[in-house]
C-alpha cells in the first residue's frame, strides 16, 4: 500500500496501555463506519515507573514498531490514545522478624556434599598438633585445619588410636572428610569443609553427627538428644533449642559446649501495623502472622491509611514505601494514603551471626505489598510529553479498568455480563460488567512483583531477575549430557550434546534456552516455592478482588470471569485459577483479544474501540 | 587393628568404576590423585591400559569399557573427562595441567565422580557449595574455596613421600615415651 494513498484515505489511531511491565500499542484504522480496522500491535518492556514521564521512550518504542510493522509513519498517526492509569501505585517490602544469632561458636550445622564416615562421636576438641600429648582416658575430637595433608593426618589419627586414644571424631577445614574417615579402619564421623575452623574453642566438650547418605542428622536435631550427650539441665536445655531446630535436616552437625556460649533466637520487635478504615481503626502486632493482618485489613475495609508502629521493622517498611511513592509522585510524605495492604508470610534463609562454617537458618519473615492513590495529572503529564515529543495530538482515552471490559469483550465467545481479572506485576485489578449498571472496579496491592520477591527470598537467591526467570518459565532437570526431566516427569532428548555446565543442574526452559538456577535447590524445592508464591499472592487477591466486585460482595454471583494482561500467558496461573474459582462455581477463561491476541492488548484495543463508539454517536 | 582403607578396592576386575587412562610418559602417582578426587565423592576408580593412539581416543575407549560409562585421561599436558555417549573427539571437560598435575587430577577425579552421580560438575573457579540449611549462596572465592588445598603443601605431599613417614615415626616416639603405645 503506497504511504501517500492510505495517508489520505485511513484515519489512524493509535490505542497506548502503559503498564507497571509492559507498554502495549493497538493501531487501528477508524476511517469506516462499521467497526474499527485494526492493523497491528506491539509490546515492549515498560521504561521507568508507571505513570512517570520516563514512560515516553518505552511509548514510542512501541509506536515504531506498531507503525513500521504496517509500513507508515509514525507522523501518519492523527490521534493517540493513553489510558487514564488506574490512580495506584503498588510497592514492596520484606523484613525478617526473627533471628538467631550464635556466641561464641557452640554450633556448626553444616551440610557439605560429603561428610566422612559415619555416626555419633563425643569429645574435647583438641588440635591434631596435640594429638601427641592426649591420653588413653581423653574421649577426642580431632580439629584438623587445611594445612594438613589427608594422607598425614589418616596416619596419625590411626596410630594414635593403635596406642589406644580414643579419638571419636573430626572437624575438618579441607574437603578430606571422606578420605580420612575412610583410612581409618573403623568408622567415626568427620565433618568438613568448615571454613573457619580457628573459631572452634579447643579443650571443650563437643559432639560431631555423621548421618547415613540420604539420612540427616538424628541426635543433634533433637533437644533432648543434645541434653543427654551434654548432662544439661532442665534450664540448660531450653538454651539448647535453636541448636535443635537450626540442625534440623543436615546430614552432618557438630555443637560444641562452651561455658559462656550460646545460641539464641532474638524475636526482632516487628511492631504493629495501625489499619485505618472509613469506620473504624484497628491495630494488629505483625507477630500475630499475615493471615491476621488480612483478617483486620477485612474488617476494616474500605482502607483509608495505614501506619507503622515507630522505631519497629514494620515502621521502617511502610516509611520506606511512603517515601519511595512521594518521590515518584512529587508529593509531600504526609499526602501518601495507603490504600490498601497484602501480608504474606514466608521463612528465608538468614546467615547466623557468629557461625562458624557459613551457617544458616531459616528464620520468620513477613512480606508486605502496600498501594497508595495517586492523582491523575499523572497520566496527563506523560501525555503532555509524549505529544511534544512524537507532535501527534494525545489525550487521555478512558478509564483503564473500563478499557480493559471493553478489549475482554473482543474475546470471540464473551459477553456481559462478565468480570475481567487482571494480575499484573505491581497491583492486582478486578472489573465487572452487568447489563444497566456502572463498571465496578478494584485494585489491590500485591500481584506479580511479590511473587517474585518470595520466590527471591525464600530460596535465598539474592537475584530479583533469577527469581523472575522462576516465575515466568517451567523448570526442569538436565539429567543427562543428551537429556532433560521436565517437572511433570516427561523426558526430552536433544541430538546434540548439551553445555557440560548445566549438567546434573535445575534449569528453566525459556523457549529454545536452558537457564541453570543458581544454587543446588532441588528442582521439587524449586517447583513448591514458585507455586506456594502463586497461590499466597495471586490466589489470595483474585479472591479479594472479584469479591470486592461482586454483587453484595459475594463471588458466587460472578458467572464468567476473563483473565487479561501478562497473567493469562502464565504458564501455570491460568490453569491454577480456574480450578481454584471453579470451587466457587466460577468458570475462568483468559482473554483472546480480538480473537488474536491472546490476553495482552485488552486496554489499548479497548481504547480504540471507545474512540471509535464515541465517534460513531458523533460526540468526537 | 586393620589398617586396610574400607573404600571399594577393585574386588571384581569387571565392577563398575571410573576407568582411567594415563598418556605414555605421564607420572603413574598421578592415578592416586584422580582416584582421591573419585574417592571423596565416594564413586571407584580403576586404572585401564591404554591401547588407543592419542589422549582423546584412549578416554574415549576407556569410557566405553567403563561400566559407568565414565572415563578420565591423564596426558602431559592436560586430563580429560569423556563419557560413553559423547562424540570421540569431544570429551565432555578438558582440564590444562598449568603445572599442577595433581591438584588438576583430583580435580578431575572429583568431577568423573560427580557425572557418575549426576551432580552439577565443579568446573568454575569459583563454585556456590551447600553451607547449611540445606542452602546455598554464592560466596567469595576465598570463602568457598574449601575443597582446594594450598598448591604448596600438596606438592610436597606428592613429591616426598618420606615426610608422612617421618611425622609418624616421630608421633610413635612421643608416644612410646609416654607409655602409651
Amino acid at each position: 500500500m503506497g504511504r501517500g494513498e492510505c495517508f489520505n484515505v485511513m484515519r489512524l489511531i493509535a490505542g497506548i496501555d502503559v503498564g507497571n511491565a509492559t507498554t502495549e500499542v493497538a493501531l487501528a484504522d477508524v476511517s469506516t463506519t462499521s467497526a474499527p480496522r485494526f492493523l497491528a500491535s506491539a509490546s515492549v518492556p515498560t521504561t521507568g515507573i508507571k505513570g512517570t514521564v520516563r514512560n515516553i521512550p518505552g511509548i514510542v518504542d512501541a509506536l515504531r514498531r506498531a507503525t513500521q510493522s504496517v509500513e507508515v509513519q509514525l507522523s501518519d498517526i492523527s490521534l493517540a490514545l493513553l489510558n487514564e492509569a488506574t490512580p495506584v501505585i503498588g510497592d514492596i517490602a520484606m523484613e525478617t522478624i526473627t533471628e538467631t544469632l550464635v556466641t561464641e561458636s557452640t554450633m556448626i550445622g553444616h551440610n557439605p556434599v560429603s561428610p566422612g564416615g559415619i555416626g555419633l562421636g563425643v569429645g574435647r576438641t583438641m588440635h591434631i598438633r596435640d594429638l601427641v600429648s592426649a591420653t588413653r582416658a581423653d574421649q577426642v575430637i580431632v580439629v584438623i585445619p587445611r594445612e594438613y595433608d589427608f594422607e598425614i593426618v589418616a596416619q596419625m589419627l590411626r596410630r594414635a588410636l593403635e596406642a589406644g586414644v580414643p579419638i571419636q571424631g573430626g572437624i575438618v577445614q579441607g574437603d578430606d572428610g571422606v578420605l580420612i574417615a575412610n583410612r581409618l579402619g573403623q568408622p567415626l564421623p568427620f565433618v568438613d569443609e568448615v571454613a573457619h575452623i580457628e573459631r572452634v574453642p579447643l579443650n571443650m566438650m563437643a559432639a560431631v553427627e555423621v548421618a547415613p547418605e540420604g539420612q540427616t542428622v538424628r541426635q543433634l536435631s533433637n533437644l533432648y538428644g543434645i541434653a543427654s550427650l551434654f548432662g544439661l539441665s532442665p534450664q540448660e536445655t531450653t538454651l539448647v533449642i535453636p541448636i535443635a531446630k537450626a540442625l534440623i535436616g543436615l546430614r552432618s552437625a557438630v555443637v560444641i559446649r562452651t561455658p559462656a556460649g550460646e545460641v539464641r533466637t532474638r524475636r526482632i520487635p516487628a511492631g504493629a501495623l495501625t489499619l485505618i478504615g472509613e469506620r473504624r481503626t484497628e491495630t494488629v502486632g505483625l507477630d500475630l502472622g499475615a493471615e491476621a493482618v488480612m483478617d483486620v485489613i477485612a474488617q476494616v475495609a474500605p482502607l483509608r491509611d495505614v501506619s507503622g508502629e515507630p522505631g519497629t521493622n514494620v515502621g521502617g517498611m511502610i516509611g520506606r514505601i511512603r517515601q519511595t511513592m512521594g518521590d515518584l509522585t512529587e508529593k509531600p510524605v504526609e499526602e501518601i494514603k495507603i490504600r490498601d495492604v497484602l501480608a504474606v508470610d514466608c521463612q528465608v534463609p538468614q546467615r547466623v551471626a557468629g557461625g562458624v562454617a557459613q551457617e544458616f537458618s531459616l528464620e520468620n519473615a513477613v512480606g508486605l505489598a502496600a498501594m497508595v492513590n495517586t492523582d491523575r495529572l499523572l497520566m496527563e503529564r506523560v501525555a503532555h510529553a509524549l505529544m511534544d515529543e512524537i507532535h501527534v495530538p494525545t489525550e487521555l482515552g478512558g478509564v483503564e479498568a473500563n478499557m480493559a471490559i471493553l478489549g475482554a469483550l473482543t474475546t470471540p465467545g464473551a459477553d456481559a455480563p462478565l468480570a475481567v481479572l487482571d494480575l499484573g506485576a505491581g497491583s492486582s485489578d478486578a472489573a465487572l460488567l452487568r447489563r444497566g449498571e456502572a463498571v465496578r472496579t478494584t485494585h489491590l496491592a500485591g500481584a506479580g512483583n511479590m511473587v517474585t520477591l518470595l520466590i527471591n527470598s525464600e530460596l535465598g537467591l539474592g537475584d530479583f531477575e533469577a527469581a523472575e526467570e522462576i516465575k515466568r518459565y517451567p523448570l526442569a532437570k538436565v539429567e543427562s549430557l543428551f537429556h532433560i526431566r521436565n517437572e511433570d516427569n516427561t523426558v526430552r532428548f536433544y541430538k546434540e550434546p548439551l553445555d557440560p555446565r548445566l549438567y546434573g543442574r535445575v534449569a528453566t526452559i525459556q523457549g529454545d534456552r536452558l537457564v541453570p538456577i543458581p544454587g543446588n535447590h532441588t528442582m521439587e524445592r524449586i517447583r513448591q516455592v514458585r507455586q506456594e508464591a502463586k497461590q499466597k499472592v495471586f490466589m489470595r487477591n483474585a479472591l479479594r478482588a472479584l469479591s470486592a466486585v461482586a454483587p453484595a460482595g459475594n463471588l458466587r454471583l460472578i458467572d464468567f470471569v476473563v483473565i487479561v494482561g501478562g497473567s493469562g500467558l502464565d504458564f501455570e496461573l491460568p490453569q491454577m485459577l480456574t480450578r481454584h474459582l471453579g470451587n466457587y462455581g466460577v468458570v475462568v477463561g483468559s482473554a483472546n483479544v480480538r480473537g488474536t491476541e491472546g490476553p495482552v492488548n485488552a486496554v489499548a484495543t479497548g481504547l480504540v474501540i471507545q474512540y471509535f463508539e464515541r465517534k460513531k454517536a458523533g460526540l468526537v | 587393628m586393620s589398617v586396610e582403607p574400607v573404600y571399594q578396592r577393585d574386588a571384581v576386575p569387571e565392577s563398575p568404576a571410573i576407568h582411567v587412562v594415563l598418556a605414555p610418559g605421564v607420572d603413574s602417582r598421578l592415578f592416586r590423585w584422580v582416584e582421591v578426587g573419585a574417592e571423596e565423592e565416594g564413586v571407584p576408580c580403576r586404572l585401564a591400559p591404554a591401547s588407543t593412539e592419542g589422549l582423546a581416543a584412549a578416554t574415549y575407549e576407556a569410557a566405553q569399557a567403563s561400566r559407568l560409562g565414565v572415563g578420565v585421561g591423564v596426558g602431559a599436558e592436560k586430563v580429560l573427562l569423556h563419557e560413553a555417549h559423547m562424540p570421540v573427539g569431544q570429551p565432555v571437560w578438558e582440564w590444562p595441567s598449568n603445572g599442577t598435575p595433581a591438584e588438576v587430577c583430583r580435580l578431575a577425579g572429583c568431577n568423573a565422580g560427580r557425572f557418575v552421580k549426576r551432580m552439577p560438575l565443579r568446573l568454575e573457579e569459583v563454585e556456590p557449595v551447600v553451607v547449611g540449611g540445606a542452602l546455598a549462596t554464592g560466596e567469595p572465592a576465598a570463602e568457598i574455596q574449601a575443597g582446594t588445598p594450598p598448591a604448596a603443601i600438596r606438592e610436597v605431599a606428592a613429591k616426598d613421600a618420606a615426610a608422612p613417614e617421618a611425622i609418624i615415626q616421630a608421633i610413635a616416639r612421643v608416644l612410646e615415651r609416654r607409655g602409651l603405645a
